[in-house]
């Protein structure tokens, strides 16, 4: 009860001020609706399946490319922290590749792979597969050179290394890495859908900015701030479950 | 101390500026678009001078801008075409209403909304509207006019969304793009790939103002401040733009258009040429298409209901 309150004060307050600012007109309530106007219009929408619709054109772009560029940048992060040549050689692409904005590569994406998701999903990938690439090597690298000496002065071989030191000493790094390439994912997920995308929550969002919808335009940014906060908790839960020795909060 | 010292400087600044120009300032939001030469002209030729007036003209990045800049009081007066934004910021509540008409589609002439098209997709042509079974077609605005023609096609085909894939993209991601055959077609704004170099490259295909003729889908609303303000000031704004689009109209070429070709890549030349019959002269509004572009527009989901077009508009300024 008190974790979940202090959680929820903040949001609290900020809605409840926001209400009695747009009831007092304090802020014109045409480009800020008052909650208590963008309550119905979300429960409309999620009648009508509007909502529901984007959210899940946006989950499934979401996971398609967290999957596919977290899956591969486990692999590569791994061959980099374990092989120095590998990291040479790719150091310079994946950081070049990490500070370009990935919406920028749009245009060019669309060229290669045309007008269609699966431009959309290889942005969301290559934004997952660079941050879960460098978190998982630097997981690898941080491993002391100690506990590998000492499980194969013990007689450990490729397999058990694996299982008893490189997986749980690895752990939270790559845990961490996996939580900011969800958000990350998401993130790139939403703003590509803004430039272009039939469906999704970043279309509904650009869709009422042009069509002046504000409520709509509020129900879109707080479906994805929302979802960027249930997927964020997510992990953290499951990571508290799966990982109870890091003792990570 | 120091504070009254500047708000007496600051005042006395203000006072200076007013007799020096004496002269009502009136704030337009607008894109920078072919349509808008008749007010350019109107300002180059001194006309907004002649009403007392002086124009700032204030140029948002997007369109959907612009409606934000005449609610909030930002801007007095916008030239834009018929959107789902303009009538539902009006619709619901904004102080802003439509106070003339500025453009039609007029056959033979221009090519707003004419359709074109990948040669990968159209080999033999635009033989047919049914060709659009299936294609990947892109529309410059989910709320604007484009949209709204490109299901006056569908309907002339007897087609429905579901048959083909629709994308909004800018004007130039889509030129780039059906030249590059990864879009098969585009409704066209008229002012893009229609009137560049490579005009040729692409399939031209039907134009709206065959199906849909006389369409007015170009107009000036007002804000609060013209609205509520003295009519008279309104009215002389009114009166400079239609003189201004006279002018434009009778063959004089205003120094906008040259740079306008620059800074978009045009053709002079086909810009120069463009035909000019689709401004409305006298600034009368078409009720009707107002209305039917509202009744599409609540059909598609992009505003919350029908509104009436009668509520959206304010004639005072033309009785006068």
């Amino acid at each position: 009860m008190r974790r979940a309150a202090q959680y929820l004060w903040l949001p609290v307050l900020v809605v409840v001020i926001w209400q009695v600012a747009a009831s007092l007109r304090w802020i014109d309530p045409l480009f800020f609706p008052p909650p208590s106007e963008l309550a119905p219009a979300a429960a409309a929408s999620i009648r009508n399946g509007e909502l529901p619709r984007h959210i899940a054109a946006t989950l499934r772009r979401t996971f398609a490319g967290f999957v596919l560029g977290s899956g591969l940048g486990l692999l590569v992060g791994v061959a980099i922290g374990i092989r120095v040549w590998v990291g040479r050689s790719l150091s310079p692409l994946i950081a070049a590749l990490y500070t370009t904005p990935k919406l920028g590569l749009l245009p060019m994406v669309m060229l290669f792979l045309g007008v269609t998701d699966v431009s959309r999903i290889a942005l969301v990938a290559l934004g997952s597969f660079l941050m879960q690439t460098m978190h998982t090597a630097d997981a690898v690298r941080g491993i002391p050179t100690a506990y590998v000496d000492l499980a194969r002065n013990y007689g450990a071989g490729g397999m058990a290394l694996l299982r008893k030191v490189y997986l749980p000493a690895t752990a939270p790094g790559v845990f961490t890495g996996l939580r900011l390439a969800l958000g990350r994912a998401l993130m790139i997920t939403v703003a590509v859908e803004l430039v272009s995308a039939p469906e999704g929550i970043g279309h509904m969002i650009w869709m009422s900015w042009q069509t002046f919808a504000t409520r709509q335009l509020y129900l879109g940014v707080a479906a994805a701030a929302g979802l960027g906060a249930a997927l964020h908790l997510g992990l953290r839960t499951a990571e508290r479950h799966l990982l109870p020795w890091t003792g990570r909060r | 101390m120091n504070r009254r010292l500047f708000a007496a400087t600051l005042a006395a600044t203000a006072c200076r500026r007013s007799r020096s120009s004496g002269k009502r300032r009136i704030r337009l939001a607008a894109l920078p678009r072919l349509h808008m030469a008749g007010f350019y002209l109107a300002d180059e030729l001194g006309y907004f001078a002649d009403e007392g007036l002086e124009i700032e003209v204030i140029k948002p990045p997007l369109a959907a801008g612009i409606y934000v800049l005449l609610s909030g009081g930002e801007a007095d007066a916008t030239i834009t075409s018929i959107s789902a934004g303009l009538i539902n910021a009006i619709g619901q509540g904004s102080r802003a209403r439509i106070a003339a008409g500025r453009l039609r589609l007029t056959p033979g002439c221009g090519d707003a909304g004419r359709l074109f098209g990948s040669r990968q997709a159209f080999p033999e042509g635009f033989q047919s509207l049914q060709l659009l079974r299936g294609k990947r077609i892109a529309v410059n605005s989910a709320g604007g006019p484009q949209n709204f023609y490109l299901d006056v096609f569908l309907r002339t085909a007897g087609l429905t969304r579901a048959d083909l894939d629709v994308q909004t993209l800018g004007v130039y991601e889509a030129a780039v793009l059906l030249g590059s055959g990864r879009l098969d077609a585009m409704v066209s704004l008229g002012e893009d790939i229609a009137l560049s170099s490579t005009r040729g490259q692409y399939v031209e295909g039907p134009v709206v103002s065959d199906l849909l003729p006389g369409f007015m889908y170009s107009y000036l609303t007002f804000g609060r401040s013209l609205l509520d303000g003295d009519l008279a000031v309104g009215r002389a704004f009114l009166r400079a733009c239609l003189r201004g689009t006279r002018s434009y109209v009778s063959g004089t070429i205003p120094r906008f258009l040259e740079e306008f070709a620059r800074t978009n890549q045009l053709e002079l030349p086909a810009l120069l040429a463009m035909c000019r019959r689709s401004f409305v002269l006298d600034g009368s509004i078409d009720l009707d298409d107002i209305q039917r572009f509202a009744a599409w527009s609540a059909a598609q989901g992009m505003s919350p209901e029908e509104y009436q077009a009668e509520s959206l508009i304010d004639r005072r300024f033309l009785d006068a």
